[in-house]
């Protein structure tokens, strides 16, 4: 199967000389091309730092990553833009927008950067997208008209504006109620299914056990791993006692 | 405690700390300056009066003269505390050699004069009379400022050998704006000297009571004394003396008050963004009991130790710039009596701005009490006011670059925050453009109309003494032969006597000829154009109390006339007192006798000047630009340099707080900025967008500046220079000024955002996103 990010041996430290903290030891991570990963964790356990490291938005110490074929840590600093921009799209906990612009605005904004000629084709792209994630009516709101939730999927319209090849999660239900989350998680699950990868971190179990693999993290590195496979709909509940299960056992 | 406080404080934010005492220095330094010139400036002017003695009456006088008659008149005369009247000996420049320099060029009227008997004395640099020996020659001291002379030089006067001995104040004729000056020598020398010049008269009176100078000016125009020559009073003295000077403070003191303008807006800003930062502590210290006035303290102690700090540094500054500036006024009019009074009221200066600062401070802090600690502790930070209306579209734009969009879009959704660059932005272009307008204004040729004299190249005079009749034709005769002259006009300046309501007589000088060929500036109304009409200057128009459309009786050869005044103009020449008119009169007596001279090429003017002094050897030949050159250098150089510094002032200031602000902002747009890096948007998009912020401001800014220049700081440098009679100015600008200044500025905003937005770069993703 295709490689879509290749981690080797990473290693990541925050702190200065006096008081150095290693977040990630030696961390090796593969992300194929289609697959929906979650990477799962106590506080702390450096899961964040992996995802951030991954996407090219953190430096590493040492090791390397590498996006399909090119190697991230040698990319500059407009490169890595460029694929962030192009190649990856970005799904934080609490969505951070442009206060000034509608909803359809910042949703249209990464792909406007290259492509204003095409301002029609990027809006409609974008209406089509909000209908999708069930948030048609909004566009012309504000920011601050819309509930967590709404803009969430927002966020997401946004991150897949530009076709990406990975959409990244970081804790993009975290801040939300249980029935909210679902339907995030939901939209996520119907961009999977179209083709996108996708890479979530989370320490909701139930978020965890509708992906296909489950990474769990603890002190900085990976110490486990859950395969369960595409989704079908009635064995939710058993796949959220196994990762539960194996979460506790990380755990202690 | 707070010491500490402050300490911490003061270290954490080191630029903008520092930044706001600098502009607490800068504006306390040029009250403070302001005050120590002023009050020198007329310090000086005053002791140079007292010193001098100057006459508070003068009537110069060229022709016969009845000495006695004057004597009696001044005996009876109640007024007259003392009288005299002193030779002045009229020698061209050609004749004049000061060391290795000549005269010749110059447009002074050069006199010769013994020390005075009783009062209007020539004064030493320590301010005593001084007593010329044999073979000395005592110079004007302007001589000296431009190095026409030093002492020890040898001066040749009409073939006779002098040695420069010292050089003189002279409480009338100092400043370069009178147009003659008054060389000393010994008796001795004088009565040798005294075959080789004309000989002018200076009438003098002391009077008891000046403040009834009107009277006396109509008493001396009823005996019906010597008059053939403009009449001056200690008044114009004073103003003359301290004009050129006046203006430069004048100058100072625009640029004082926009900085203190300027030093607010930044305490706004710090203070203002300050506060949010510190939002939750506030809360919280409101939530655990402190009181608000508790609170107030710890803000007012910092901002108070930085007043202080700054306050002491400009009180510290000024007194050493003050030095450089005092020593033009010094030189000129010796030391001020008040010089103890100007530290002082330096001092008080000082202390306004420093009361000011507390007091605005304590008004910015009046926010604190809108405050809820709940919703302080709870949210973090005041909610920005959320933008419900859109109305413009990056979805529907096409015409701007997105990263122009984001910029320009963002300035006008947080119109408050970008308010006080833009008001920056707005004072340092008014500041900038302000002084060099004037400079403009008054250096470019035209400014000579508000003065009262048209747009000429040249000027022929011939006076009255010199048999005009003869002359007059000998002069007519060559100029319309002379083919290099475009055109020229006659006009004669004839004395009248004007009928005043009640009942008396007062000397009035018309010039009589073509106003139309040689236009000037009127303060109101227009030239003469009927025979019945009489334009007045403005000296003239308040002492006879016309305006415009009022009548006023002449007494003309055909016996009494009513003129109508048909326009008001200013005129400091003469004495300010003259009027124009266009009516033909053969029998009142001729003073002098003008042509207006308009050259086809204007290069010309220094080989014509010489052609026709040659051909014509018994008239002045005036050259226009030489001679406004002379009598203003003085006031340009100092508007110049005024303007220099204002220009480097309001860069340094442009330049200064677009980095600040910008640093601010990128600090206070940190998770945005790193919303957008994480988005894709690269390290040049985000420098794109804020250097589009500061652009778009600039060009508000600039517009808003250039707009408020032209209107505001049109009467405000009006104003300045209404002390030349000049009523009302329209700058004469220059493209290079519109055009350049806000270039300077867009180049310095520029740097500043470059520089300011760095760390935007620097700020890293992860850290900012999760919160």
């Amino acid at each position: 199967m295709k490689r879509i990010i290749d981690g080797q041996q990473i290693n990541k430290c925050f702190g200065d000389e006096q008081e150095k903290v290693k977040v990630l030891k030696d961390v090796s991570v593969t992300i194929y091309d289609g697959e929906f990963v979650s990477v799962m964790g106590p506080s702390g356990s450096g899961k964040s730092t992996l995802l951030y490291t991954l996407s090219g938005m953190d430096t590493i110490d040492n090791g390397d990553v590498k996006f399909i074929d090119q190697s991230l840590t040698e990319c500059r600093e407009t490169e890595l833009s460029d694929i962030r921009r192009q190649e990856m799209g970005f799904v934080f906990q609490h969505p951070i927008f442009l206060k000034n612009l509608t909803i359809l605005d910042n949703i249209v904004l990464p792909a406007m950067r290259d492509n204003r000629k095409k301002v029609k084709e990027l809006s409609s792209k974008a209406q089509q997208l909000m209908e999708k994630t069930g948030i048609g009516d909004l566009a012309y709101r504000m920011t601050s008209q819309a509930s967590g939730g709404q803009l969430q999927r927002a966020g997401i319209c946004r991150a897949l504006i530009n076709e990406p090849k990975i959409i990244f999660g970081d804790e993009p239900t975290g801040a939300l109620n249980s029935i909210a989350a679902q339907e995030i998680l939901d939209n996520f699950l119907q961009i999977n299914k179209e083709g996108t990868t996708i890479m979530l971190v989370t320490h909701d179990a139930k978020v965890a056990a509708q992906s296909e693999r489950v990474l769990f993290m603890k002190d900085g590195q990976i110490v486990d791993e859950l395969l369960l496979g595409k989704l079908s709909k009635t064995k939710v509940e058993q796949r959220v006692e196994s990762v539960t299960e194996k979460m506790l056992k990380v755990e202690i | 405690m707070y010491f500490r406080m402050i300490r911490n404080d003061f270290l954490r934010n080191k630029l903008i700390s520092i930044t706001t005492m600098l502009f607490i220095a800068a504006a306390t330094a040029l009250v403070s300056l302001v005050a120590i010139l002023t009050v020198n400036l007329s310090g000086s002017i005053d002791t140079l009066m007292k010193q001098a003695q100057v006459p508070d009456f003068l009537q110069m006088h060229a022709g016969d003269i009845d000495k006695e008659r004057l004597k009696s008149f001044a005996v009876e005369n109640e007024n007259v505390k003392a009288y005299q009247v002193l030779d002045f000996l009229n020698i061209p420049g050609s004749k004049i050699q000061l060391g290795e320099n000549s005269l010749i060029d110059n447009i002074q009227d050069n006199g010769f004069s013994t020390q005075s008997p009783h009062f209007d004395y020539l004064l030493d640099l320590d301010g005593q009379p001084i007593q010329a020996a044999e073979g000395e020659l005592y110079v004007p001291i302007g001589y000296m400022k431009d190095r026409t002379a030093q002492i020890g030089d040898e001066a040749i006067v009409a073939g006779r050998k002098f040695e420069v001995a010292g050089f003189l104040r002279d409480g009338q004729m100092n400043s370069p704006l009178a147009s003659s000056k008054r060389f000393l020598i010994n008796e001795q020398d004088y009565k040798e000297l005294e075959s080789e010049g004309t000989l002018e008269y200076l009438i003098e009176f002391q009077l008891k009571d000046v403040s009834k100078m009107n009277e006396f000016e109509t008493a001396y125009a009823d005996a019906e004394l010597e008059n053939n020559g403009p009449t001056l009073t200690s008044t114009l003295f004073k103003v003359i003396n301290g004009l050129s000077d006046g203006i430069m403070i004048a100058l100072i003191l625009l640029v004082g008050v926009l900085i203190v303008i300027i030093a607010f807006m930044c305490i706004r800003f710090t203070l203002l963004t300050k506060m949010e930062e510190d939002y939750r502590e506030i809360g919280t210290m409101k939530a655990i009991g402190l009181r608000l006035a508790d609170i107030k303290k710890i803000y007012i102690a910092k901002y108070g130790l930085i007043a202080l700090v700054g306050s002491l540094l400009g009180l510290f500054i000024s007194f050493t710039f003050s030095e450089p500036l005092l020593e033009n006024i010094r030189l000129y009019m010796g030391e001020s009596q008040y010089s103890s009074l100007s530290i002082l009221l330096a001092i008080f200066g000082s202390i306004v701005v420093f009361v000011l600062v507390i007091g605005y401070i304590h008004l910015l802090l009046r926010r604190f009490k809108k405050i809820s600690a709940a919703s302080a502790i709870r949210t973090g930070s005041p909610k920005e006011k959320t933008v419900r209306k859109n109305y413009i579209f990056l979805s529907k734009n096409s015409l701007f670059t997105t990263n122009a969009f984001l910029g320009i879009k963002d300035v006008l959704s947080r119109k408050k925050l970008f308010l006080t660059m833009l008001i920056i932005m707005v004072a340092s272009s008014f500041m900038m453009i302000v002084p060099w307008n004037t400079y403009h204004t008054v250096s470019s040729p035209s400014f000579t109309k508000y003065l009262g004299f048209g747009e000429m190249d040249l000027m022929v005079s011939i006076y009255q003494s010199l048999e005009p009749n003869e002359k007059e034709k000998e002069v007519a005769d060559y100029l319309s032969k002379n083919d290099s002259i475009d055109q020229y006009v006659k006009i004669t300046s004839k004395s009248f006597k004007v009928k005043k309501e009640d009942g008396s007589e007062e000397k009035i000088v018309i010039e009589l000829g073509d106003h139309s060929a040689f236009p000037i500036e009127y303060n109101s109304g227009n030239a003469p154009e009927k025979r019945n009409e009489i334009a007045l200057s403005s000296m003239n128009a308040s002492e006879f109390r016309k305006q415009v459309g009022d009548t006023i009786e002449i007494i003309t050869d055909s016996g009494m006339k009513r003129f109508v005044v048909s326009g008001i103009y200013s005129n400091i020449f003469n004495g300010g007192k003259t009027a124009k008119a266009n009516f033909i009169d053969n029998t009142a007596p001729t003073m002098w006798l003008s042509h207006y001279i308009e050259l086809k090429n204007p290069d010309q003017i220094a080989l014509e000047t010489e052609e026709i002094s040659q051909a014509l050897p018994f008239a002045k030949v005036t050259d226009a630009n030489n001679h406004k050159k002379q009598v203003f250098g003085t006031t340009i150089a100092s508007i110049k340099i005024a303007a220099i510094i204002a220009l480097v002032v309001a860069l340094f200031i442009t330049g200064l707080v677009s980095l600040l602000f910008m640093r601010l902002l990128v600090a206070k747009d940190r998770s945005t900025i790193a919303m957008l890096k994480a988005i894709g948007f690269n390290n040049q998009d985000l420098s794109r967008q804020y250097a589009t912020r500061g652009i778009f401001i600039l060009i508000i800014g600039v517009a808003g500046g250039n707009i408020l220049a032209s209107t505001l700081g049109e009467s405000l440098a009006g104003l300045a220079i209404s002390s030349f009679g000049v009523e009302k100015l329209t700058f004469v600008s220059h493209p290079l000024i519109y055009l350049g200044c806000p270039l300077l500025m867009l180049l310095v905003t520029l740097l500043a955002t470059k520089l300011g937005t760095k760390q935007a770069g620097r700020i890293a993703i992860a850290e900012n996103l999760k919160e």
